[in-house]
């Protein structure tokens, strides 16, 4: 009796690991071709292939991911894997597609978990969510629904899965935003990211939190500098120390100084929401007056340091 | 029982849905449209066929007490590999039923019919009793996704006859109890003579 049980359970075993093996590589090509279809839906035209080219940010403790796309060498646009948890029937999955000046080329919904008929509807083609963003550059739109206040309709009778659409849209402009507008390139965050995979990160518990330590550095005027961002758990910038530095006295070392400007600038904001250059170029960065090539050398291991960060917490959600 | 008679009736005479009222679960959940429902169905007639077989072929070698287990097992072991292959070669579909798929293995139905069918007779006669029986689950479930559809949503298969919306209530939980309550009545009603 026992032996017969074991047997068949044996027997079952067995053909399920080689149907497993022989659908495992179909499944990947599967989900491969939904990315890639929605990547051609979504974004403007390509020759490049953008999944390759992806850079992941974390905003709101969401990962949102940033494809590149090129058209013959030049940047064509970008498309946004970008998410909320505030459906109607738990998480939306969207792709959203930019022209590289922040235009909304199309929408893609990936998956959802949304009422059938109603809220639904946010899946089809020209709908009136989708219509009240394409062709728009959301620098110009109040992005919340008409109801409150906002540019965008509603389907009817589905407001909380339209808000929740907007929801996911803004935090993808946001991802856009950092990384297509931000001043850093998606190349140079490549090599932050390369930078980064040398940083070291300390998860310190204190009685106020949970923080992460991460050491960085960068190519100061005279040597390295390295310095620990201490981040908070939702990515905010709690405090820089500089650990090693052999710049100018007077100029470029005042970045141990806890007053300085670039720390003041970016101390206490949201790394993700930061743009990573000085805001005389448009970002949201102080730099130290007479002290430009230091202060970019900081404002780079402090980038590193968020990116390492960023990986941190994707893989350690990963294990989760 | 002559073959044909295996095989048509599951169809009309023990319909699971709509005279037996087996597999509810899937019969109420996967039917927001007619083209869900059938999936389902036809996923559904599959696993049927495939359990009726290897379970008539086993059956003598199964002992009386583990044979519940026994044939759980076997039918576990088809729904995955259904589930796995339909995720590689139709992902469209499975997009859809994916939630559904693993439920199968314990609609009622197919234990059901291993026990009172496959376990008692050949392997041809229990493709036949699987085949028929799971065309009825099939019809049953897109006729009731195709009603659902119509009144819901105005369209039938995807294809649009009326502008605008329908009811809603139709494509949302409470109208597959409503729909499925009309459609036995009809049912029962035009075919109490044949049977």
């Amino acid at each position: 009796m026992v032996l017969v049980l074991f047997v068949i359970t044996l027997i079952a075993a067995a053909m399920l690991g080689v149907v497993y093996n022989v659908t495992k590589e179909p499944i990947e090509a599967a989900k491969t071709a939904k990315t890639t279809n929605a990547l051609a839906q979504a974004m403007p035209k390509f020759d490049n292939n953008p999944a390759t080219d992806t850079v992941t940010c974390m905003i709101d403790g969401m990962p949102i991911k940033v494809y590149k796309g090129t058209l013959g060498g030049e940047v064509s646009g970008y498309a946004v894997e970008t998410m909320t948890k505030n459906g109607f029937g738990g998480e939306i999955k969207m792709m959203v597609g930019f022209k590289p000046d922040g235009e909304i080329v199309n929408i893609e919904v990936l998956q959802h978990g949304e009422t059938p008929g109603l809220g639904s509807k946010m899946a089809e083609p020209g709908n009136v969510l989708l219509v009240s963003f394409q062709g728009k550059n959301p620098k110009d739109l109040k992005m919340s629904v008409r109801k409150d206040g906002g540019d965008i309709d509603v389907i009817t009778a589905s407001t909380i899965s339209s808000r929740a659409y907007v929801d996911a849209v803004e935090r993808g402009y946001k991802a856009f935003q950092n990384i297509a507008l931000g001043g850093a390139a998606v190349n140079e965050q490549h090599a932050a990211q390369k930078e980064a995979d040398t940083c070291k990160v300390v998860v310190v518990n204190e009685e106020t939190g949970v923080y992460y330590d991460v050491e960085a550095s960068a190519q100061g005027l005279v040597g390295p500098i390295r310095l620990v961002v201490r981040f908070s758990e939702d990515g905010i910038i709690n405090d820089i120390t500089v650990v090693e530095q052999n710049e100018t006295e007077g100029y470029g070392a005042r970045i141990t100084d806890p007053n300085n400007a670039i720390l003041a600038s970016i101390k206490g904001e949201k790394a993700c929401d930061l743009k990573w250059s000085f805001k005389s170029d448009g970002g949201s960065v102080d730099g130290i007056s007479g002290a430009t090539v230091t202060s970019k050398a900081y404002m780079q291991a402090v980038q590193s340091a968020y990116t390492a960060y960023q990986s941190y917490i994707l893989k350690e959600q990963n294990n989760e | 029982m002559s073959k044909l008679q295996i095989l048509t009736k599951g169809i009309i005479k023990e319909n699971p849905s709509f005279v037996l009222l087996l597999g509810m679960c899937p019969t109420l959940g996967t039917t927001t449209s007619a083209i869900n429902g059938m999936g389902m169905g036809i996923a559904t007639m599959f696993v049927l066929v495939m359990s009726n077989i290897v379970i008539s072929l086993v059956k003598n070698l199964i002992p009386g007490k583990v044979r519940i287990p026994a044939y759980i097992v076997i039918i576990a072991t088809l729904v995955t590999i259904l589930q796995l292959v339909m995720e590689a070669f139709v992902p469209a579909l499975y997009a859809t039923l994916g939630v559904f798929i693993p439920l199968i293995v314990v609609n009622c139905i197919i234990l059901g019919r291993a026990e009172a069918f496959a376990s008692k007779n050949g392997v041809g006669d229990s493709a036949l009793d699987g085949l028929g029986i799971g065309l009825g689950f099939t019809m049953s479930l897109t006729l009731l996704g195709a009603v659902r559809e119509m009144l819901g949503a105005g369209s039938v298969f995807g294809w649009k006859f009326v502008d605008g919306d329908g009811i809603l209530l139709f494509v949302l939980a409470p109208g597959a109890f409503i729909a499925l309550g009309y459609l036995l009545v009809i049912f029962n009603k035009l075919t109490s003579k044949i049977r």
